[in-house]
């Protein structure tokens, strides 16, 4: 299964070939969770609407045209999954609670490698720029994440958010606009 | 071309969204502009701190974990639970049954009401013919209780042509048995007319 391309993995599971959608799952679930993590903030919300994005996506295999890339589809069911429940939970007032410092989230790399002094350093400021993409409206705050955090481009990312690259582009420059705001001190600095 | 419109081609830009011809005239413009050039320079290094968040991955065995419990999910898929006592559409015919229920016991209630005693009771007027009428049917021959009976609607009418006293008003509503709605003359002419057929 590993060796297969997407493609023909998305034809199997269409048949109902579970291996084979566990196999794409597999493929896409690290950056699906990474994604709904930034949106969320929470690694259960995160982790439940993964296993939810895929749930669904199996359930609505035999609708996928194929039109576009299988992981553009799943980033979309991903994303609006995500944005519903926020919209629907209102969970940004609760965000702060659960941040990125938990369960199975692996070591940053580098950091075994960083002093106690440049660690904390570096934890503050994860922090600050975190909060700093969390106060951008949900909206700007998803094109940020899937262009920056995910490498998405433009028009990928327009795809999956169903609106039109120029609206990607926007939201991007409104959003570095406001973060720039927010970060300014920082930006000014040295920052390190 | 404007600062404005470059700010927003310079985050293009740094996404790497941006044609070569665009690009030159961008750094043409930064060569001239530095506020435009030290825009340029946050934005690229936000977005270089802002890469090295996503540094962070998930462990293989998490990895395989959510694998594993997705796989069991989709061949096992657990039927929704249903919420409260009732399912939802259950839910709707016990609403719809206690609401029939209701206007069936209102109405069932107003014809009772309609039918019984209580709206016979409710349309009773009185009358004073009606009344004399069944008094002197109950007395019939009987002289005893004519006479009685005169006396007392003598007594009666005494008492309400007599100058009313405080205590005469306070038991005032017991006395208006059959002459509330007389004046003095009526009931000064009945008195006449009661003693005539006494005498006679």
């Amino acid at each position: 299964m590993n060796d297969f391309p997407d493609g023909h993995l998305v034809e199997q599971a269409k048949k109902g070939n579970i291996d084979a959608f566990t196999e794409l799952a597999r493929r896409y679930q690290e950056r699906i969770y990474q994604t709904i993590l930034w949106l969320t903030r929470n690694n259960l919300d995160a982790d439940d609407l993964a296993q939810e994005t895929f749930m669904h996506a199996f359930k609505c295999i035999k609708d996928f045209k194929q039109r576009s890339g299988f992981y553009t589809w799943i980033y979309r069911i991903a994303v609006n999954l995500t944005l519903n429940f926020l919209k629907k939970r209102n969970r940004e007032k609760n965000k702060k609670e659960a941040l990125l410092e938990n369960f199975n989230i692996e070591k940053n790399p580098e950091k075994a490698n960083l002093s106690p002094e440049k660690q904390s350093l570096r934890k503050e400021l994860r922090k600050m720029l975190s909060e700093a993409v969390d106060s951008l409206p949900l909206h700007y705050r998803a094109s940020f994440i899937l262009v920056v955090f995910q490498g998405l481009t433009h028009y990928q990312a327009s795809q999956v958010l169903r609106c039109s690259e120029n609206t990607v582009s926007w939201r991007m420059h409104k959003a570095r606009k406001m973060l720039q705001v927010k970060l300014l001190p920082y930006l000014e600095g040295d920052g390190k | 071309m404007k600062c404005k419109k470059i700010e927003r081609r310079l985050s293009d830009s740094v996404d790497g969204e941006i044609s070569r011809k665009k690009k030159a005239v961008i750094e043409k413009h930064l060569k001239k502009c530095t506020s435009c050039k030290t825009y340029s320079e946050y934005i690229q290094k936000l977005n270089d701190e802002m890469k090295g968040l996503e540094k962070q991955g998930v462990s293989e065995a998490y990895k395989q974990d959510f694998c594993n419990r997705l796989k069991a999910k989709l061949l096992f898929p657990r039927k929704r639970e249903k919420r409260g006592p009732f399912p939802a559409l259950k839910q709707k015919w016990i609403f719809a049954a206690a609401g029939l229920l209701l206007v069936a016991f209102i109405t069932i209630f107003f014809l009772f009401y309609q039918l019984t005693g209580i709206q016979d009771e409710k349309l009773y007027v009185f009358s004073f013919e009606k009344a004399m009428e069944e008094i002197s049917w109950e007395i019939g021959d009987n002289s005893e209780l004519e006479a009685l009976f005169n006396s007392m609607l003598l007594a009666s009418i005494d008492e309400l042509l007599k100058p009313l006293e405080w205590e005469d008003i306070l038991g005032y509503e017991e006395n208006l048995i059959f002459w509330e709605n007389l004046s003095e003359e009526e009931m000064r002419f009945i008195k006449s007319e009661i003693k005539k057929e006494m005498e006679s």
